[in-house]
């Protein structure tokens, strides 16, 4: 039994039933993981990995249909086996922990008796003399909380609870997709400190899926690089490393971003023009008690900042940190509870009071390149309102023009050819792009880019930092840019505010932050990035056990 | 417009792709054409006495004559076209009024859509029928009755539908960065919020419109609508009256009934495929269908499809 790989993949091919036929997702696929052993299966969003994933347990959802090929877990047929023996062997032989925990758990089941569930699906078995609260234990959950609700853990316990239910019935094979792509980095660390310290001690084999390839170098024993549902490469990480053989791996190598910290130049020394951004004692609490006045949950607290024109302030933290919120405030989205704020020395006016052609100082670039544009209207629309909109009014034969000057500024060339196009003819990069034309058609003094890149490919991820920066340059406007991701910080700004639990703990020019922090957190965040800022090493998360 | 663009071809497509829509539309089609038609196709006044009583279905009286000699074939024509163009306008009515309140309670918020909430609740948790019977009979008896009565009823459930869809849609970013670039909050709602809830609106229509012929036909045959007019529910209400159905004489209930089960049936028919277009799951399964996949079982297993 031990000898048979834990996973074994040959030549498989899976399409999506559309209304022509089945059109191909992955195709002519193989990949064999022995027992142990722990896969990294990377590649950018669409390539058809995530396909894989849960095709293994042929739990992918319609319209999807394996075309062809085998799948073999620890010698077992997928394909052919019948159906009762599929889910038979689905939590005892092979598992999978998904992205998203609050999907994976019943919101109205305790969590202990969730993974009770999973427990009794043993029938019998000596592994169903483990206990839910041992689970617990063994993803470092105090097993007290063996009656809370999903809900009542933080994300990165949900998860751990989830793997925990994985590993349950010791399989051979856990598939792990993009398990902690939701998490903060400090959290998503730890969560694979407990995993491989748990796959040393059980023995089972890993498949992780992942687009982030420095998080791959650091917990895989060998890669495989995905691109239009193909596997380009495989290799082990340190060979990998070394030198990737296709073109394509090493354009994803490229484009990972790394940081040179050896050369730390001064810090510009700040212009004498009154800040773009003044924030004086800014505080934003939620549910607000009538009588004692005492808030529920304060997600700003007392912040006081500034940004200089032309400048790119970076505000990094982990999610809950209140870095949107401040954000959403600046541009009047959200009001604050207290405090101050001054944008180009106004008072930014609320949306719900905006009326056509007041000045909009500042204006938000919007994290979900998906949401942010109605999938009903064409990119000219969107570009056109924010046009005629904006404040020292435009006469109407000059919208045009000016809809084609922005498009073209953002890199939409020829802008003809988009202005009719609407947002799902669109890649994320392009919607991303658009967004900042919308931004940029008030002239305003101050974008306020939250989180402008997270949903995007690697690939992708520079080239829209560059093109902020390059706004920056030509259009002289100051950027607040918004982030959990310490390197894009250091990669574009010039100075870095670290936010934690609703107040600012560290704050300096970018490269002298990363590569001396003082403030505790700081250091935390800087270390738990995947391949940290020194060059990347393999294996340098090691359990320390 | 927009909507009609992006919405068009995937809802021509999507719409008359499948054979169960097709059948609805053709069914639908053919009613509506026939009823419209009826002042040339009724071979007699519907309200005259033109045969025997009761006489069976002949040549000269194709669906027989009512216990009062008048021409079920007539009347089926003529009482398509009360009940049809009722039965729309109670639709056409019940959407308007839902999305106004919805719209209006997701354009306000605040107090507005709190009392708003109230009002709808008031009028689901009223018993509609009985509600209906009592403002019927206080009403003088009429199409116009029968509008105003189950508009007043009928229109609470949607207003909720809605509203929670405005609100779920109302946090999207796509509006918080129509917000932040200065749109006015009512060019927001009708301009990015309304088109985008297309498919719940049409599915909601087509539902309406089998509420309203059933309830509609309901009252009249309660005795509640005009008698003197010919309507598919007064057709069934004098079947009853002149025991048509003790006498035997089918064919005077069970042509009305077939026209109001044949009206609702197509209506399901064509709401199937309007459904689809707000769920992708929907969609997805008939994908699967079509490529020649039967679903096995109710728990998760993703198809093999073999060569061999």
């Amino acid at each position: 039994m031990t000898d048979l790989p834990a996973l074994e993949i040959s030549r498989l091919s899976v399409g999506y039933a559309g209304e022509n036929g089945i059109i191909p997702a992955v195709e002519d696929v193989s990949l064999s993981i022995a027992p142990g052993e722990f896969v990294g299966l990377a590649g950018e969003s669409g390539c058809g990995k995530s396909t894989i994933a849960q095709s293994i347990l042929r739990l992918l959802r319609a319209p999807g249909v394996i075309t062809g090929g085998a799948i073999r877990i620890s010698g077992n047929d997928m394909l052919s086996l019948d159906d009762d023996k599929v889910r038979n062997l689905r939590w005892n032989t092979a598992s999978i922990v998904l992205q998203n925990s609050l999907t994976s758990l019943n919101p109205v089941k305790r969590i202990g008796w969730q993974l009770q569930e999973v427990l009794d699906r043993a029938k019998g078995i000596e592994t169903a003399r483990r206990t839910p609260a041992e689970l617990l234990e063994m993803v470092d959950i105090d097993p007290a909380r063996l009656r809370a609700f999903p809900h009542e853990l933080s994300g990165g316990q949900r998860q751990r609870v989830v793997i925990a239910m994985a590993l349950a019935l010791r399989p051979a094979l856990v598939i792990l997709d993009e398990p902690t792509t939701a998490l903060d980095v400090i959290v998503q660390q730890e969560i694979f400190v407990t995993i491989k310290a748990l796959q040393k001690r059980m023995g089972f084999a890993v498949l992780l899926i992942t687009h982030d390839l420095p998080l791959l170098f650091e917990v895989a024993d060998r890669i495989a690089v995905m691109k239009d549902g193909k596997i380009v490469e495989s290799a082990s990480i340190a060979d990998f490393l070394a030198h990737p053989r296709h073109p394509y791996s090493r354009m994803l190598m490229d484009a990972t971003p790394r940081l040179d910290l050896s050369t730390i130049e001064p810090a510009p020394t700040p212009a004498p023009a009154r800040p773009v951004l003044e924030i004086d004692h800014l505080t934003k609490a939620y549910g607000a008690h009538p009588w004692s006045r005492a808030a529920a949950l304060t997600a700003v607290n007392e912040v006081s900042l500034r940004v200089a024109p032309r400048e790119i302030v970076a505000i990094v933290g982990a999610s809950g940190s209140g870095k949107s919120t401040l954000g959403r405030m600046v541009t009047g989205l959200l009001q604050p509870t207290s405090g101050r704020i001054l944008v180009d020395g106004q008072t930014p006016i609320p949306v719900s009071r905006r009326r056509k052609g007041q000045p909009r100082s500042a204006q938000m670039v919007f994290q979900d390149v998906y949401g942010s544009l109605n999938p009903l209207h064409t990119i000219g629309h969107h570009i056109r309102r924010a046009v005629a909109s904006a404040p020292n009014g435009i006469k109407a034969g000059d919208i045009e023009k000016r809809v084609a000057e922005l498009l073209t500024e953002v890199g939409l060339t020829p802008p003809a050819s988009y202005l009719d196009r609407r947002p799902h003819e669109l890649s994320g990069g392009q919607r991303q792009r658009v967004g900042l034309a919308r931004a940029l058609a008030a002239s305003p003094k101050l974008l306020v880019a939250d989180e402008p890149v997270s949903m995007l490919d690697v690939s992708i991820r520079r080239d829209i930092l560059a093109l902020i920066a390059r706004l920056r340059d030509e259009q002289g406007v100051a950027v607040l840019y918004i982030t959990h991701d310490v390197i894009s910080a250091g990669y574009i700004a010039d100075r870095i505010v670290v936010m934690h639990r609703g107040q600012i703990v560290e704050q300096g020019p970018a490269k002298a932050v990363l590569a001396n922090p003082q403030h505790d957190y700081t250091r935390r965040l800087i270390a738990a990035v995947p391949g940290g800022l020194a060059p990347a090493g393999p294996a340098s998360l090691q359990p320390v056990t | 417009m927009a909507l009609v663009d992006t919405f068009g071809a995937r809802a021509r497509r999507q719409l008359l792709g499948s054979v169960p829509v097709a059948i609805g539309v053709v069914i639908l089609g053919a009613l509506i054409i026939v009823c419209a038609l009826a002042r040339w196709l009724a071979p007699y006044n519907p309200t005259r006495a033109v045969g025997g009583i009761n006489e069976p279905p002949s040549l000269a009286h194709l669906f027989g004559t009512t216990g009062q000699g008048q021409d079920v074939l007539s009347q089926f024509l003529y009482g398509g076209q009360n009940t049809l163009w009722v039965a729309f306008a109670i639709a056409v009515l019940t959407t308007l009024i839902a999305l106004v309140v919805a719209l209006t309670s997701a354009y306000f918020r605040g107090w507005v859509d709190d009392t708003l909430t109230l009002v709808s609740n008031v009028f689901l948790v009223i018993p509609g029928l009985p509600l209906v019977v009592v403002l019927a009979a206080f009403l003088p008896p009429g199409s116009f009755t029968i509008i105003i009565v189950l508009t007043l009823t009928g229109w609470a459930f949607g207003a909720r539908l809605f509203r929670s869809q405005a609100l779920t849609l109302r946090e999207r970013e796509f509006i918080a960065a129509a917000e932040d670039v200065g749109e006015s909050r009512w060019r927001i709602v009708a301009v990015e919020l309304l088109p985008n809830m297309g498919s719940v609106v049409a599915a909601y229509f087509v539902n309406q419109v089998i509420f309203a012929i059933t309830a509609q036909a309901s009252l009249e045959f309660l005795g509640l609508g005009n008698g003197g007019q010919v309507t598919w529910g007064t057709m069934l209400f004098w079947a009853q009256n002149t025991s048509a159905l003790i006498r035997g004489a089918w064919w005077t209930f069970v042509v009305p009934g077939m026209a109001i089960a044949l009206t609702a049936f197509s209506l399901a028919l064509i709401n199937n495929a309007v459904d689809e277009l707000g769920n992708p799951r929907l969609r997805a399964d008939r994908l699967l269908r079509r490529a020649g996949f039967r679903k096995p079982s109710a728990s998760l297993m993703t198809p093999v499809k073999r060569n061999d």
